[in-house]
């Protein structure tokens, strides 16, 4: 199978800082849907902005349907992206908005119509074509910004946080319109974002970047069930991963950070050992490890209880009717090195979940 | 839902905090515009000691005067070469260092301390340089082939008004241009970069229409800058020579009032020049403004 896009090496650098992106290699097929994520800074929009053309790249290249298009101007590169802001011109009406890129690569007038008319039915827009983009709510505007991209029918989608700028509601509809419409359209798409939770409904595969580097590329399942490394582990999945900082004193046996030792699976030797258990991951009833109950938040289909093991904290996420209890167990739990964030042992749960299902 | 209108129990304070506002506009607008239309249906002796009412005489006495048609007739062409060239210039150096990277301040300062420069003085100094003794252009023109002599010649005298005019203008424009610029949001501009291919094309399409709110508010101010503020040019680098050639209506109405001290044709002229500014204005905000904004 062909790669749509293929980046390799991709370098970028602002002035004498440390680089920004530091080797960047993807391939993506056709009709994939990536998510780029990682906190602010990571290198994820620098990502986006290289492949679109606005950044020139330090080094590297980039190919998109078997062209290389590393030196070309973002209008030749047969791309269209959706912005933050949503980028829309506020002087034309939203039929000119989605025209424009049509208008200025030679189509003629029949071809754009049909075109604008086409995708403004697919959003349910038509009846805000001849509106400028002010008189639109923030959703409408998404939009139309969505309508622009499409109407082009390029070889590749991008995504630069296009749903931040929306209210906790919208964004889950748009999120879903998103979803069913690049489906629906088979276009191969790159979306960045730093809400995890929009990367794991969205993506195909999941690029989890930190300070510029590849943590782990994977599908949503491997990067929740097989995180590669402490980084992705604690990024990704809300509520987020507990982790506490264990001593192993040989034959399975670790020291917990209440003192208490207990036996557990696989331990690595390490000295630097740090165990995660996601919240979903721990049994109540599991009279195991000893706990204090801080504080529960109540979510109506489930609860989070606030728990603390020693000094550290810890959050159970249950949807049983329970509130108070005082021993607990591991399910499921990942070992990692606390001094490098590197995952330690084998995906021991992947294969143990694979054979229950 | 009914808009209920707040309304503040009050007695004589707010109309005294405006009080000084008023006074002033009272004193120095409304005072001598009233006197000048005053003065416009009368005619006075030479020393201010005797005057008659005369009707519209100064008015019809002042349309059968072919040098005033004239001036009438600079005055437009001049506010409206200056307005252009000025704009025209200064969005181009405005687009250009807004593009810059290295040393974008240094060219904003280059190209906006000639605003500081006073009228009369950049006058004084193209006086200088035009000088047909000592000028550095003039000599250069020379050279050139081109006997430039804004003494005799009326093209050569108005080309050297409109050129220190246009000068003296172009920082302000450039200021506004600048702002106006940077206030288009980045995305915007590489939305235009990935839908258009052309630079040329993206700036008439995309950046010219979002600057057009600037440019209407400049062309306003330019007009009125050629109209009324150029006063100071021309009267230290040609005093409306040669024969009248460079005199605008506002200079005129100083050279008619002031030296020659016929008052009463001078105030005509005003009130005509204010009739003239408020149709411009308002022709202006009536038809422009409804288009320029978006």
């Amino acid at each position: 199978m062909s790669k749509q896009l293929n980046i390799s090496q991709l370098v970028k650098c602002y002035g004498n800082n440390d680089p920004a992106v530091q080797g960047f290699n993807l391939a993506v097929e056709e009709g994939e849907f990536i998510v780029l994520v990682g906190p602010s800074g990571c290198g994820k929009s620098t990502i986006l902005r290289s492949i679109a053309g606005l950044e020139t790249i330090t080094s590297g290249s980039i190919s998109l349907a078997g062209k290389d298009v590393t030196h070309l101007a973002p209008a030749k590169r047969d791309i269209a992206m959706v912005f933050q802001n949503y980028a829309l011109y506020p002087h034309m009406s939203v039929y000119e908005n989605l025209a424009y890129g049509l208008k200025n690569r030679g189509y003629n007038k029949a071809d754009i119509e049909q075109r604008v008319q086409q995708a403004a039915a697919m959003l349910q827009i038509t009846d805000y074509l001849p509106r400028k983009p002010k008189a639109l709510s923030g959703g409408q505007r998404q939009r139309v910004a969505m309508g622009r991209a499409m109407v082009r029918e390029p070889a590749l989608f991008l995504f630069d946080e296009p749903l931040s700028n929306l209210d906790a509601k919208l964004r889950a509809h748009m999120r879903l319109e998103i979803k069913k419409l690049q489906k629906r359209l088979g276009v191969t798409s790159i979306y960045v974002t730093h809400d995890q939770v929009e990367a794991m409904t969205l993506a195909d595969r999941i690029v989890v970047l930190n300070g510029g580097k590849v943590e782990q590329i994977g599908t949503p399942e491997e990067i929740y069930h097989n995180p590669a490394s402490h980084f992705v582990a604690s990024f990704m999945g809300t509520p987020a991963m507990n982790f506490l900082p264990v001593t192993a004193l040989g034959n399975n046996v670790v020291r917990l950070p209440n003192a208490q030792e207990l036996h557990l699976n696989n331990v690595p030797n390490n000295e630097h050992l740090l165990i995660g258990v996601r919240p979903e991951h721990i049994d109540l009833h599991g009279h195991q490890v000893k706990v204090e109950i801080n504080l529960t938040e109540e979510l109506g289909a489930s609860r989070l209880i606030h728990c603390q093991v020693g000094e550290h904290p810890l959050t159970v996420a249950t949807n049983e009717p329970i509130t108070k209890f005082n021993a607990i167990a591991f399910n499921q739990y990942y070992w990692f090195d606390s001094k490098t964030g590197a995952r330690l042992g084998d995906s021991q749960f992947i294969e143990e979940e694979a054979a229950r299902a | 839902m009914t808009a209920q209108k707040q309304k503040l129990p009050h007695g004589i304070t707010p109309y005294l905090f405006i009080l000084p506002q008023l006074v002033i506009i009272a004193v120095f607008f409304f005072w001598p515009a009233a006197q000048a239309v005053h003065m416009s249906f009368m005619l006075e002796d030479p020393w201010g000691l005797a005057s008659q009412f005369v009707g519209f005489e100064n008015y019809a006495l002042l349309f059968s005067d072919s040098s005033y048609g004239r001036s009438f007739i600079f005055t437009l062409v001049f506010s409206f070469l200056v307005s252009l060239i000025s704009l025209a210039l200064a969005l181009l150096l405005a687009v250009k260092a807004n593009s810059v990277l290295r040393a974008q301040k240094s060219y904003r300062v280059l190209l906006t301390w000639v605003y500081a420069v006073a009228p009369a003085v950049a006058g004084l100094g193209a006086y200088f340089i035009f000088n047909r003794q000592i000028g550095v252009l003039s000599q250069a023109f020379n050279d050139m082939g081109w006997a430039f002599n804004p003494e005799t010649d009326p093209f050569d005298a108005s080309f050297m008004l409109i050129l220190v005019a246009v000068w003296k203008q172009v920082p302000v424009n450039f200021i506004f241009f600048l702002a106006g610029l940077q206030s288009i949001p980045k995305s915007l501009q590489e939305a235009a970069q990935i839908d258009c291919q052309s630079d040329s094309k993206r700036f008439f399409t995309i950046t010219f229409p979002l600057l057009a709110p600037t440019s209407f508010f400049l062309l306003v101010i330019n007009l009125t800058y050629a109209f009324f503020e150029t006063f100071g040019l021309i009267d230290t680098l040609t005093q409306g020579r040669p024969a009248g050639a460079t005199t605008t209506l506002v200079y005129k109405v100083y050279q008619d009032g002031f030296l020659g001290a016929d008052l009463g044709s001078s105030s005509a002229q005003s009130v005509i020049l204010m009739i003239l500014v408020l149709v411009l204005t308002a022709i202006q905000f009536r038809f422009i403004e409804r288009r320029v904004h978006y």
